[in-house]
């Protein structure tokens, strides 16, 4: 490192130390300008710094002393074996503890085991290490509880000073979590459990202060016992300042100090805000600890996690865990509540008491016990019912009991879940340029789930509007009207994605299912397909061999770097700007190149073509001709990508005019994929173009219950109405997009029009006019002057063509326009001048119904020969 | 296990000699050196443990000065001033317990408890010697970055000496090694957790 570099980090780092946790952050950004690896030494190094306790506090020769003494001590231990103290015989070493070695022993009088904690030998000689040993024996042996491990004896024998304990058989609560999850009504039981023990211990004035899942035991009759109150503290003036001497024992002492992760993590993890500040501490400490430890035995994960001592304490203080939720298992909503409120960093916050917590936690366990007989009850009639359905079908279809139980209460009880929607998944990086690999998991997520025929899957414009929001789950599933939600995060690093999902009934917040994954990046097409295979199976129960088959990947790898690139390039073309077209461009033809043989690259590629296409940000021709041929090319790598097949039908149905070849690839794409909105979406308007009008409509309504926020989709269902001279539920239709987005232009023209059809044209006037306001676009006030004209206001109509007259000194405004004002005013000659201006591109077009009085004209067959296109085929 | 009596105290004039002549660049005065200060060092441990017990654990500085005035007669030598004997001190005390780390750490390993899930005890003095050792090679790196930084907490940590004491010994103002400590301290830390990365 240059001397300047760490000069500068020095200043830095003393100026920053000095200023208020909060502060910090902004403060080095704003001095460090852009260089991002200067803010995070000093930061690395701040929370370093902030370690309460470390190997580097005491002198090191402290440090070896402590060690050597644990080591005397140690090699004297084994000697112990078969030796009888009292009138117990060692049998074996089982632990230490804060205070010494336990060993097994048999209780020659009452011939039974216990546990037997021997005080060192070089610590028996000092009466007040002594005093200290016969206070952690009566602390506990104060508390006679079910749930703390019981005191029998504390004695001495031979020089040798010991407490006799309750030999427990089972195993740790740390031992359990490693083998595995707990059940929710284990977790709850153990928890109520402990809080009781608290609840007493606190009452007597004891906190523990060392509560932590190797100091629980779960016992082999199901009891849960608390253990070692070897650090615990009896609030009162006069055992503070002893006890406080306890915290500083060997080897708790000598262990907070280490930075090795493996033996202070275990210590600080459990720690309390406070405690990690070295502050004073009352009962809410252990109430925080209780948190984590509940957190831990729901999650399978610390609550607080860190490289080192020092970054778990940093946790303890400043960040929340990550939500329990996201962390795959379904545990009850009412659960993780509790666990938060425990978990509050600011002790104010926190249950006040651990009898509070207890409280929750037993009013949790009698409502899920109230919905286990429900599901008891259900599993009768379902039962019932499958005989039944044996009977009369001969076929099963197992439904799941979760069908019947996913309510929080009875009344919810036989509901099933037949919609659902998947709400962006959360960007777990939290670094912003990686949105694009969330939305872009978020998006496979919906499209492979819309392969299942019988549930109806949001689509993603949606879903998407969720992004970043925190609205209650209720109000989402409202306004989606959804049965279920999907939620998640995804995380990546180089090489490995991390996706966790979980299913929530939306109206309960119920948690029906949840599971994380960790795979090898090149399969994430693969995890995308089991994800939504496993969610399909849990909503519907079974899938049917076609749906199998659909979500049936080919074990297809990918290039991780080509996914990428495809992803960005989704990402970007979703984002509707100028500058972002070109980024998705360039990213989709890098997905191309990184990997020749991925399909849905090519795919990629093609629809940035096709949109450009349509949206004239390049010549369409051309661009619809480079669409073409990558999705024959895409068709050839994967013959079933319906997304090729939905994209070719489109480009047959507008640019090709070929209708009954964009009849077969859409038909092709819907029978790949039945929930395949877009494809639905063109098959519509393929059925509006051949004049099928009402069965356009009703394939239109589908695709937008699929996607209810979509405001194109609404304010297009209007135009469908109006198409089909369905004025008023056009208007009706119109009026809803218009309450999804009020500044929607187009939707007050296909109102405008609606109501020009109804011959009300002081409200065709409103309509119009609000959508040049919005936006001056000429063709508007070409219709504008010509309801002007039909309702009778000349003066307006004419007007009107001024205003276009003049506007065309700055732009194009098509000869057809004014043309058509003249002609709705009866001035055909006027109307015949301009149209002999026109070309053949304007709009309006001269097969407007406006232009009909002109045909008696003879030099309109002339223009029509020369302007009108055919029909069927306007783009050429 | 008890602890030497006290009548049986070191050759203090012994260990002036040596550690006279291991300054004075002799490398073989430190080999004799170390069996005579290993025995000082349990009798410190002993009594560390001892008033740590007490719930008045001895000041570590104090405690520290009094074993280095045990193993040097410090009328006998021309050190210029008490700090700069500290200093070299100091040095000798890492070099010694970096040494005892090694060989304990060494008969450590085949240990017979070691079959025993010791979850705290063994943790503890297994970790001792390790961190030690740590904390020397880190040292040795932010010798190269901030030699001073390295000093100061040579002199702090392997030396038990006080702000004061140090800033007297490097001839700069206590404000300054409490600074140095502090960026030091959080320096080494971070090297430390470095290292158990890398070791995980």
């Amino acid at each position: 490192m240059r001397p300047e570099r760490w000069q500068v980090i020095e200043e830095l780092y003393h100026s920053a130390s000095e200023m208020a946790y909060e502060e910090r952050h902004s403060f080095l950004h704003k001095v460090c300008d852009a260089d991002q690896s200067l803010v995070h030494e000093v930061e690395s190094l701040l929370r370093h710094g902030a370690t309460p306790q470390s190997v580097l506090d005491g002198p090191a020769i402290a440090l070896m002393a402590k060690a050597m003494a644990v080591d005397e001590f140690q090699s004297g231990a084994p000697l112990l074996g078969g030796k009888t103290i009292s009138h117990y015989r060692i049998l074996e070493p089982i632990g230490a503890g804060g205070m010494g070695v336990v060993y097994k022993a048999e209780d020659l009088k009452l011939r039974r085991n216990v546990a037997l904690k021997l005080l060192p030998q070089f610590l028996a000689t000092d009466p007040q290490a002594l005093q200290r040993f016969e206070r952690e024996a009566q602390a506990a042996s104060a508390l006679n509880h079910p749930h703390i491990c019981t005191i029998y004896e504390i004695g001495e024998a031979e020089g040798l000073h010991f407490i006799a304990i309750e030999l427990l058989d089972g195993e740790t609560l740390k031992q359990r979590i490693a083998r595995g999850p707990l059940e929710i009504a284990e977790i709850i039981r153990t928890a109520t459990e402990i809080c009781d023990a608290l609840e007493v211990a606190h009452a007597a004035g004891i906190v523990h202060r060392d509560i932590k899942p190797s100091n629980i035991v779960l016992t082999r009759r199901g009891t849960a016992k608390l253990l070692d109150f070897g650090v615990a503290k009896r609030a009162g003036p006069e055992l503070v300042r002893r006890t406080e001497n306890l915290l500083s024992l060997l080897p708790r002492n000598v262990e907070l100090r280490l930075t090795s992760p493996g033996a202070a993590i275990g210590t600080v993890a459990y720690m309390s805000p406070e405690q990690a500040r070295c502050e004073e501490v009352d009962a809410r400490s252990d109430v925080f600890s209780m948190g984590a430890v509940l957190y831990e035995m729901a999650t399978g994960k610390s609550a607080f996690t860190g490289k080192d001592a020092s970054e778990v304490l940093d946790a303890i203080q400043h960040k929340p865990p990550t939500p329990i939720t996201k962390l795959g298992r379904g545990a009850p909503s009412e659960l993780v509540r509790i666990t938060n409120t425990a978990l509050e960093k600011d002790r104010s916050q926190r249950y006040q008491s651990a009898s509070e917590m207890r409280a929750d936690l037993q009013v949790l366990h009698k409502s899920l016990e109230t919905k286990a007989r429900w599901r008891k009850a259900a599993l009768v009639l379902g039962l019932a019912a499958v005989l039944f359905a044996v009977m009369a079908y001969g076929s099963l279809r197992v439904p799941r009991v979760r069908d019947w139980v996913a309510g929080g209460s009875s009344s919810h009880v036989g509901r099933e879940v037949k919609s659902l929607a998947v709400l962006p998944l959360d960007n777990l990086t939290g670094d912003p340029s990686q949105d694009y690999f969330a939305d872009g998991t978020t998006e496979a997520l919906i499209t492979n789930l819309t392969r299942i025929a019988s549930i109806r899957v949001i689509s993603r414009t949606s879903a998407m509007r969720y992004k970043g929001t925190h609205k209650p789950l209720p109000e989402i599933a409202r306004e989606l009207n959804v049965d279920a939600v999907v939620e998640g995060s995804v995380g990546r690093s180089e090489n490995r994605v991390r996706v966790s999902a979980e299913l929530v009934d939306a109206t309960t917040g119920r948690n029906l299912w949840a599971q994380s994954y960790d795979r090898d990046l090149r399969d994430i097409l693969q995890l995308q397909s089991e994800l939504a295979a496993t969610v399909a199976v849990e909503v519907t129960g079974r899938l049917t061999p076609t749906e199998e088959s659909r979500l049936a990947t080919k074990a297809q790898r990918v290039s991780p770097q080509a996914y990428e690139a495809y992803l960005k390039g989704q990402y970007f073309l979703n984002k509707w700007t100028a500058e972002s077209f070109e980024k998705a461009r360039v990213y989709s033809q890098q997905a191309i190149e990184l990997d020749p043989a991925y399909a849905q690259g090519y795919a990629g590629l093609a629809e940035y073509y096709g949109t450009v296409g349509f949206m004239g940000v390049v010549p369409p021709r051309e661009a619809w001709l480079k669409s073409e041929s990558l999705l024959t090319k895409t068709l050839e790598i994967d013959p079933n990508s319906s997304k090729a097949h939905t994209l070719l039908g489109m480009l047959k149905l507008q640019f090709r005019c070929d209708r009954p070849g964009a009849e077969k690839e859409l038909n092709r794409a819907l029978e790949l994929n039945p929930g395949d909105m877009n494809a639905l979406d063109y098959h519509s308007y393929y059925l509006l173009e051949i004049g099928r009008t009402d069965e356009a409509i009703a394939e239109k309504k589908r695709v937008l219950e699929h996607d209810p926020l979509a405001v194109i989709t609404s304010a297009d269902l209007g135009l469908y109405y109006l198409t089909a001279g369905r004025n008023d539920e056009a208007i009706a239709q119109l009026q809803k997009a218009l309450e999804l987005d009020p500044n929607f232009a187009a939707a007050h023209m296909r109102l405008g029009l609606a109501f020009e059809n109804k011959h009300q044209y002081g409200q065709a006037v409103t309509a119009f006019q609000k959508a040049i306001s919005l936006d001056k676009h000429p063709p508007r006030f070409a219709k504008l002057g010509e309801v002007y004209a039909l309702w009778g206001k000349e003066r307006e109509a004419l007007e009107t063509i001024r205003q276009l007259r003049e506007m065309s000194k700055q732009r194009y405004v098509a000869p057809t326009g004014i043309a058509l004002i003249y002609a709705r005013l009866g001035q055909n000659r006027a109307a015949i001048e301009w149209l002999q201006k026109a070309k053949p591109d304007d709009q309006p077009r001269i097969t407007d119904a406006g232009f009909e009085s002109l045909r008696s004209d003879p030099n309109f067959r002339a223009l029509e020969a020369r302007l009108a296109r055919d029909p069927n085929c306007p783009a050429f | 296990m008890d602890a030497r009596p006290d009548g049986n105290e070191p050759a203090t004039h012994e260990i002036t000699r040596l550690l006279s002549d291991w300054k004075s660049g002799d490398a073989a005065a430190l080999n004799r050196l170390m069996p005579l200060v290993y025995d000082e060092l349990h009798r410190l441990a002993r009594r560390y443990m001892a008033a740590e017990q007490t719930g008045h654990p001895l000041q570590t500085t104090a405690l520290v000065h009094e074993v280095y005035l045990r193993l040097v007669d410090a009328n006998s030598i021309d050190w210029q001033d008490r700090a700069h004997f500290y200093a070299i001190c100091a040095r000798l005390m890492r070099r010694i317990l970096i040494d005892f780390a090694r060989s304990r750490n060494y008969q450590k390993r085949g240990a017979q408890f070691a079959h025993i899930q010791l979850e705290d005890a063994a943790t503890v003095s297994e970790a001792a010697g390790s961190e030690i050792l740590a904390v020397d090679e880190a040292l040795k790196q932010l010798a190269e970055v901030d030699s001073r930084k390295s000093d100061v907490v040579e002199m702090r940590f392997f030396g038990g000496m006080t702000v004061e004491e140090t800033a007297a010994a490097l001839r700069v103002s206590p404000e300054t090694v409490a600074r140095d400590w502090k960026l030091a301290k959080a320096w080494l830390l971070r090297e430390l957790s470095h290292e158990d990365r890398h070791e995980a």
